[in-house]
Parts: C-alpha cells; structure tokens; sequence
C-alpha cells in the first residue's frame, strides 16, 4: 500500500487550476464524522470566533479616542476617528519605512529558502556521514538567542562595514534564519519518496537537476509555509534592526511603530493613535497571509494530491 | 564501495551545503562562541573585560531569581508544549477535512503576526480585577474571582497567551505535513474497511512522525528562548515585568539589554549557555526517543 | 529597484561618513519626530547650523537609544557625538563603560547673548546628582519629579491646605475613605511604581543618597536602622487602611491611573509626566494639582526627587567641542521656554514659565531644598539588587502579603546572601 507509486504532480504548470475551492476531502467528510468531529467542530469555531473577535476590537479601537479604549473597551466607536490612521502614518514617519521592510523580508524569505533547501535537501537525504551531526549543528542555531549574540556579531559586522546598511541587515536576516530553515526542510524532505530520485539519477539527470525538478516541487507546502513564517518573523523583527541599522532613512517598520508606540505613551497618550499604527502593520501582513492561505497552499497542495 | 550514486552524492555533498554553513557560522556560531568567552569575564559591554573564571555561573547558582526563571521555562516548555499541542493536533484532524479550512487556519495563525503590546492591552482587558473574564465568572457566582494579573498569579495567564499564540503556529506546521498525505492512502484504508482510528493509527501517525518530531524539537528549543511576549505582556511599556514571570531568556535580557544599571554581560551569557546546554540536552533526548525508520510514500 | 535604493543607502552612508570627518556632529537623540520636544531641539538645531556654520546630524532614534549606544561603545569612534536621553538610560551605557565625556568645560561656558554660565543658570542642587568621580556627565534640559496628584477642581479645599506631615496625609486620606471615595490610585503591576513608597519615605528619614548607601552595607546593618522599619511601617499603614483602590494589585497600567484621571479615584503618587499621560480621560474642568510627599516624621529631611533627561557626549565622538556649543547654547531661555510651553514639562532654569499643572512642583525645586536622584538612586547604582530584591519585597509589602517586621528580616537577609557573592 505504502508502496503504490505516487501520482505525478503537475508540478510545472504553477498554481494548479482546480484553484482554491472546496478542499479535497470534503465530499467525504461524512464518513468520518467521529466524536472527534462532534467535539472538535464547536471547539475549532469557537477559537476561530475568538480570533476574530481579536481582530474587530483592534480594529475598532484604532478607530476609538483613548478614553473610548479603556472606558468602553468592547464598544463600538461613538464617532469614528479616522484622523488616527492619519496621525498615525504622520508622526509615526511609516512610508519611508514601508519600502525598507518590504525588500528586506521578501528578500531574506528568498534568499533563505535559496540557500537553506539545498542544504536541507542534502543534509536529509544523501547518506553521508557528517550529515546527522550537521543536522544538529543547525538545530542547536535556534536555541540561541538573538540578543546575547548582538555584541561579538556587532564587532564582526562592524569589521566588514555592514552596520548601518541595508545589505548588512539582509545576510544578518539570513544568517539567523538558517538554522530554523534548513532544521525544518530537512524534515519535509526526509519523508519524500526516493524512488523518483533514484529514477532520476540513473536516467543521467545531474543531482542538481533532481533537486530543481523534481525534489523542490515535491517539498512546496514545506517551503511555502517557511516562507510565509519567514515573512512574518521578519515583518516584526525588531532587536536587529533596532542596533544594526543608525539612520532613520534605512528604518524598518517595526522599529519605527515600536518608537511610535512609545512616544503616543509619553505625550498625550494618544490610544487611538497606537492602535491605528498597530493595524497599520499588522493588516499588509494578514491580508497578505489569507490571500497566500487560500490561493497557494491550497493550489498546492491539490495539485500534489490528485 | 561505493555505488555511482553514492559518489555523486558525495561531490557534490558541501557544494550544496556550504553557503549555508559557511553564512551560519560566521554570523551566527562565531559571535555565540564570542558569547561563551564573555560569560567567564565581567564587562559592563566596553572597556576592559575582567576574566572571573566560573563567578558568573556561580552567582546565578546562588541567586533565587535565576531559579525562578528555571522553574519557568520548565513550565512553559511542558505544560504550554504539552496543551499546545494536543489542541494543535485535534485542531489538524478537525481541520483534515472541513469546510473553510485555509480561511480557519489563516484565522488561527491571526495572533501570531499581532505585536505582543496589542495582547498584552487586550488581556488586560480582560483579566485585570473588573475584566470580562471576572465578570463572567461573578455572574456565575463566583464572590472572590481569582487576581489573574497579580504577580503571584501572572504566569499562568502568560502561559494561556502563550498556548493561544503558539497553537496558530503549530496548526499551521503539522497541516503541512498532513497536507502532503495522499488522499489515495485513507481512499485504501476505506476500502479495505477501515474506520476513523484505524486510518489515524496507519496512515496519519506513521506518515507523520516526521512532521511530528519536528514540530517536537522546534518547540523545545524555541520556548526556551521566549521573551518578547513576556516582556510586552507582562511589563508595561519600557519596564521589567515582576521577577516571578521572568524565564531564562528574560532573565538573560535583564542581565544586560533592560537599560537597567550597569549591563552584566558576563552573567547575561553565562544564562545564555545554561540555555544553550539545556536545548542540546533536551533536543538529544528527544531525538533518541522519536528515533525510528522514516517512512517513505 | 532594490539594487538602485541600497545602493543608495550605501552612497548616502559614505556622504553622511565624509561630512563627519569635515566637521560637523552627529547627535542621537531619544524623541521621534513629531514630538512637542524634538519639534524644539530641531528649531534650535536649523538656527545654530545657521548662525555658527557647525553641520548637525540628528538622528531621532527614540526610546530605545540606550540600546543603540551599547554595541557601538566597543569601535574606536562612535558615530554619534552628542547624545541625550533619561540620565538613568544614558549612565547604564555611557557612564558605566567609561565612555562619557567630562562636561565641565560646558558648566562653565556663557550661555551665548545671556551673560551667565551654565552652571549658575541653572536650578540649584540638580549638577549634584550628575557628577561621576568628580566629573559631570549630563547637562539637563527637562527635569522630572514626583508628588501626589488631585484633581483640585474636585478637591478646592485642599490648595493652599496641603499636608504637611505624614499624619495630616493620613487624616485627610482617612476622611475621604469615610466620606466613601476611593483613595489611592496604583498601577501595582509597575513595580517602580511601588517602589516609589519606600524610597521617598525612607530618603525623607534618612536623607538624600543614605538609602542607597543603605543597601549598599554588605554587613546588613544599616538596613536594621529603625527608619526602615518604619518606613515599612507607613507603607503596612497605608494598606492596612484600606486606602488603595479596589484591583490595585490585579490591574494592568494604565487601569488605574486611568481611575484616578477620570475622577473614580482621589489621589495617585506618581510622576510629572502623569497629567500629560492621562490628558485624554481627563474630564473637561478637572485641574489635576500634585502636593510633595510631607514630612515623615519629626525629623523628617526635606528633599525633593529630581529625574533628568539630559545631554551627554560621548569621548570617542568626532569635534566634541562643537557639540559642546550645541549644549550651552540649547539651555538659552527662549528655548527652555518653548520647551516648557510646546511640550509641558519642567525645566532646569529658573523664571521661565511653566505650565499651571506644575507650578507647584517647579516651585518646590527652586526653594533651594535638598535634593534627591529618582529612587534616591537605588536603580541607577545598584539596578541588578533593586530589580531582584528590593522591588519583589516592596510588591509584597504593598499587596498585604508581608508585614513591616517580615519585610525588613527578609531585606536584611537577602541583602547580606546577595552582597556575598559579589565582590
């Protein structure tokens, strides 16, 4: 059974065109309509109502004045104030920062899924020696933390001529994502099926050709997902930025809501204000990750499936 | 000997690895071994380190706080590992196959991508002394509701944040896995008259140990260094929270990044190593106990 | 598009990078634009640029600065000169690497078209607390205190009539708690906010810098001192009363300065910055007014908390003597009085008008009384101590959960074990 060769995904034509409608099992989820389901459905939506719930307060206390916030917390505004989105995106000094966080993610995701894959490809599937411990080696990386690395990695970038630069913070993004990256490709790769290497490597296809061609395809939903979680985690970095990058022009996003958020508290108190900026860094990311939810993973998948 | 295959293998083994191992070390291995050498010395973070042999690991050893901190990150990395998880994995098998699943896993993944200040306002709302939850909970006749935001109690409702968050994350990586099952297998399964455990117990648990044993050790290792969250929610803006929510990493932070009084690099990395050692402690152990064949399909 | 914007950067960098070693400053500072304070430094920048031909590179690099400062003390040259920020901040990073410059020369150079030096324009007993080995390091241009807040619309009778001991306090506390109001309002989640209580009673029995000489006797035995029990003592008192708000010890700041703002609660002992934090849930009409913490006792000192926020420069930041003109020249009267007027708070010079709200504290300063640093000091000079012993203890005086006797065996306890393993 395990045996039974996997259908050939279309793998080449992009995003398949069954799209992003009704998900594959489905139509059978009658026969499996468990205790799981009768308890887990009401469970899940109550979460998901939770979440939402989340969502439309912090949404409409960037649209409250502050004593809207904290007197009536879970009301809706009396009089909508639009003028915190526009406070917000003055003072808080966000569209030159905007430009900056968008290559800067976007960037670090590609290049750490440019470099981390191979290596992850390698590391989990070749029989070579050193590749367990190696393996390790990269596990160890995520347990160390960010901000007790920050002095000796500040002399070294410092060596190079890499504070203050954009570049400098795009290896650093990099370099610190790796360990998490190749760790959990290593895993997608692992349980993929070996005979379709095998297949490849004895009708003469280099080893980078089986990677592109065939492997790559194959580990999607693991690269998406790292892809989307790099984004993110990037989105919102804020230690790095915060001591690698001196001027304001070469800000990000997060330093600059995070500055923002701390001067709305100590003049004024402006609520509203932080909250619009809040929203104006959090919204790009869900809408984006709703629309990469449903059109790609989801294409994906299916067309890995069927 | 070697099959052709296996030399191939071989060539072109560290051309695929060495950009990210060559990248890894430099910015990331070579400034945390600097960290291991700080932490035998006494530096206030410039000017002249004072080498201080083993002190610093013997100040934490003697310093209740330092204990408190290890209690905590236990605590989170079993019981919100532990809940964040089994509610993960059920919200994966529910999710398997139901309507709206991307939206709801989307959904999900929605606190993730908050900033720690904005939970930690919500939550105040709503577990501080008059909050909805005490409200609900007067309502339901409850006189003397519990002081959730008390120092002595606070780490509970950290831990109930933190299993909210992770939950999102972790749903996200086991339906990755759970996505790359072929639906042919549990159309076998059917066939051959299997009923909903059946098909769990040989085709979803094997196909995704894997995914599993991942999802395990990327837990260990990164609650371990959680500090933002405590931070944001358990401090107001610009302040240490109470030392009674501190773990590890915090404690690390405060050592020497809080801004407060002269930075203590030395006990600072000293922490960090105690962290480091207990991630190559705990990840070992956990890898001896997932170790079997991985299957392939 | 991203190869044309980087290698902007990079070229914009290597410009900013000549320019410095032409002449020139650069100058870190911790407000973000937009802000009352650094709409004023920026004015004051564009007109000394002008009038003396020096180059200024400000950077407004927020409330995190002192994080910013750290990892580049370790490099031959700083690629900021001038700096400022809360003389806490700027001690952690600067001051404990060694990394300030002395400032004397500026204390004493003219204040340009004043006629007076720094040193005399300034308030009196404020350089005191920021002078290291001999030297200063900070010069201040805001200064910031602590008191007890009302709302004087709702409590008339109590100006000109406020407490002037601690018993008086305590009376008029008690007649409002019968009169059925709430009492104290205290974000207990902050815990420099409960802090506060022990250091300002105990340096009012011991005077100005004792109590962190206090904490710093490996031996224990000052802290046996009776004025810290007593201390103690009037802290237990105050909950004990129940004068404290209900939720005090179970809320989340801003909650109760929030009560207090709105007029749910009467009184809340915080910082100068408390009406500018609150101006949004404060009623139309209210006119918050803030008394200082009386006298303790018979013997009672009288001092007064001064926190700065200041200028600092560094010793390895290019042309120091151009950001030393920069300094003097700042501390002009027209600027303080914008300063005072724009963004609401306190200035270190005397005559210039302050607003209402904190005539009374201003006043205060220049009497000529003692002084005091934030917390007597305890969290700049002994910060590791104040954060893992002192201030945990504090938290379980201030929530009833330790009397005063348990609170000083416990200090003394803790104190000696601490001082123990370090030398």
């Amino acid at each position: 059974m395990l045996l039974r060769k996997m259908p050939w995904p279309a793998f080449r034509g992009g995003v398949p065109t069954q799209g992003a409608g009704a998900p594959a099992g489905a139509a059978k989820a009658s026969d499996n309509a468990g205790p799981v389901k009768l308890i887990g459905l009401p469970l899940t939506w109550a979460f998901v109502a939770f979440n939402i719930f989340v969502l439309v307060w912090m949404v409409m206390s960037s649209l409250k004045t502050s004593s809207e916030i904290f007197e009536v917390p879970w009301n809706l505004p009396e009089v909508i104030q639009w003028e915190n989105f526009v406070i917000a995106w003055r003072d808080g000094n966000f569209s030159r920062a905007v430009l900056n966080t968008v290559l800067l993610t976007i960037g670090t995701a590609v290049a750490t899924i440019a470099v981390a894959a191979p290596a992850a490809y390698v590391l989990s599937r070749f029989k070579v020696v050193s590749a367990s411990p190696m393996t390790m080696y990269f596990a160890i990386g995520i347990g160390i933390p960010a901000q007790l690395v920050i002095l000796p990695l500040y002399a070294i970038m410092n060596q190079f001529g890499m504070v203050n630069s954009l570049w400098g913070l795009w290896v650093l993004y990099v370099a610190t994502s790796l360990p998490f990256a190749v760790f959990f490709l290593t895993g997608f790769f692992a349980s993929l099926p070996g005979e379709l290497e095998e297949a490849a490597m004895l009708d003469g296809a280099s080893a980078f050709q089986t990677f592109r061609i065939i492997m790559l395809p194959l580990a999607r939903s693991g690269i998406v997902t790292l892809a989307i979680l790099n984004t993110i985690a990037h989105w919102n970095e804020t230690i790095f930025a915060l001591v690698f990058l001196q001027t304001d022009d070469r800000m990000t996003l997060s330093v600059t809501l995070l500055n923002f958020m701390k001067a709305m508290q100590y003049n004024n108190a402006n609520w509203g204000g932080l909250f619009a900026g809040v929203c104006i860094l959090v919204l790009p990311v869900l809408a984006i990750y709703l629309w990469l939810g449903r059109q790609i993973i989801e294409g994906m998948t299916l067309g890995a499936d069927k | 000997m070697d099959t052709p295959i296996q030399k191939e293998q071989k060539r072109i083994y560290w051309w695929f690895l060495a950009p990210a191992a060559i990248l890894y070390t430099v910015f990331f291995v070579v400034p945390a071994l600097g960290t291991l050498w700080i932490s035998f010395n006494k530096w206030p973070g410039a000017g002249d380190m004072r080498w201080v042999g083993i002190r610093n690991y013997r100040i934490m050893y003697h310093d209740p706080v330092f204990w408190l901190s290890f209690v905590n990150t236990l605590k989170i990395l079993f019981i919100v590992g532990g809940a964040t998880f089994l509610i993960s994995f059920g919200l994966m098998m529910v999710l398997r196959d139901m309507m709206g699943r991307s939206f709801v896993r989307s959904v999900l993944f929605f606190p993730n991508i908050l900033s720690g200040v904005v939970i930690a306002i919500l939550w105040g709302f709503l577990f501080q002394a008059d909050g909805l939850v005490n409200q609900f909970l007067m309502l339901a006749g409850m006189d003397n509701p519990p002081k959730w935001l008390n120092e002595n109690m606070m780490i509970n409702v950290v831990m109930l944040g933190l299993i909210w968050v992770s939950t999102g994350f972790y749903t996200t990586i086991l339906m990755a896995g759970a996505d790359r099952i072929p639906k042919h297998l549990y159309e076998d399964c059917a066939l051959a008259g299997a009923g909903t455990f059946q098909k769990f117990r040989f085709v979803t648990l094997p196909l995704m140990w894997e995914v599993f044993g991942i999802a395990a050790v990327l837990w260990t290792i990164s609650s371990i260094k959680i500090f933002e969250f405590i931070l944001a929610f358990a401090g107001a803006v610009g302040f240490l929270p109470p030392v009674k929510t501190w773990n590890l990493a915090l404690y690390s932070y405060a050592e020497a990044f809080s801004g407060e009084g002269t930075p203590r690099y030395g006990t600072a990395s000293a922490s960090a190593v105690v962290m480091l050692l207990l991630v190559v402690v705990l990840v070992l152990l956990l890898r001896r106990a997932m170790r079997r064949e991985t299957l392939q399909f | 598009m991203k190869r044309t914007t980087i290698f902007g950067a990079v070229a914009a960098s290597l410009a900013a990078m000549s320019a410095q070693a032409e002449g020139g400053f650069s100058y870190w500072s911790m407000w973000n634009e937009g802000e009352p304070q650094q709409k004023v430094l920026a004015r004051a920048i564009a007109v000394f640029s002008e009038e003396t031909g020096i180059e200024v590179d400000v950077q407004w690099v927020g409330r995190d600065i002192h994080k910013k400062i750290g990892p580049t003390l370790n490099s031959p040259e700083t690629p900021f000169t001038l700096v400022d920020g809360e003389r806490r901040k700027i001690f952690s990073s600067l001051v404990t690497t060694g990394s300030q410059a002395s400032l004397d020369a500026v204390y004493d150079m003219e204040i340009p078209g004043e006629g007076v030096t720094v040193d005399a324009a300034l308030l009196p007993n404020i350089k005191n607390v920021l002078v290291e080995d001999d030297e200063a390091w900070m010069v201040p241009y805001i200064l910031l205190s602590s008191g007890w807040w009302y709302d004087a619309a709702r409590m008339p009778e109590l100006v000109g009539s406020e407490p002037q001991t601690w018993d008086e306090m305590v009376a008029l506390f008690q007649s409002r708690k019968d009169a059925g109001h709430e009492v104290i309002a205290q974000d207990g989640d902050i815990g420099f906010y409960n802090l506060w209580y022990f250091t300002d009673i105990a340096v009012r029995h011991l005077g100005p810098g004792k109590v962190n000489a206090a904490i710093e006797d490996r031996s224990g035995d000052a802290l046996r001192d009776p004025r810290i029990l007593r201390t103690a003592e009037q802290i237990e008192q105050l909950v004990d009363a129940g004068f404290f708000a209900p939720g005090y010890d179970s809320s989340k700041w801003p909650a109760q300065q929030q009560l207090w703002a709105s007029g749910e609660v009467d009184f809340m002992y915080n910082g100068t910055w408390l009406p500018r934090e609150t101006v949004e849930f404060t009623p139309e009409g209210a006119d918050p007014k803030a008394f200082m913490m009386p006298a303790v006792s018979d013997e009672s000192i009288a001092t007064n908390e001064v926190g700065v926020i200041g200028f600092s420069i560094s010793e390895k930041g290019p042309n120091i003597d151009e950001a030393e003109q920069f300094v003097a020249w700042f501390l002009k009267t027209d600027y303080l009085a914008e300063l005072a007027d724009e963004a609401k708070v306190l200035v270190p010079r005397e005559g210039i008008e302050v607003t209402e709200v904190l005539q009374p504290v201003y006043e205060a300063l220049n009497s000529g009384a003692l002084t005091h640093n934030a917390y007597d000091g305890v969290n700049t000079y002994n910060a590791d101590y104040t954060t893992k012993i002192l201030t945990p203890l504090i938290n379980e005086l201030i929530f009833g959960q330790i009397d005063a006797q348990e609170f000083q065996d416990e200090l003394v306890d803790q104190t000696t074990l601490y001082w123990e393993l370090r030398d």
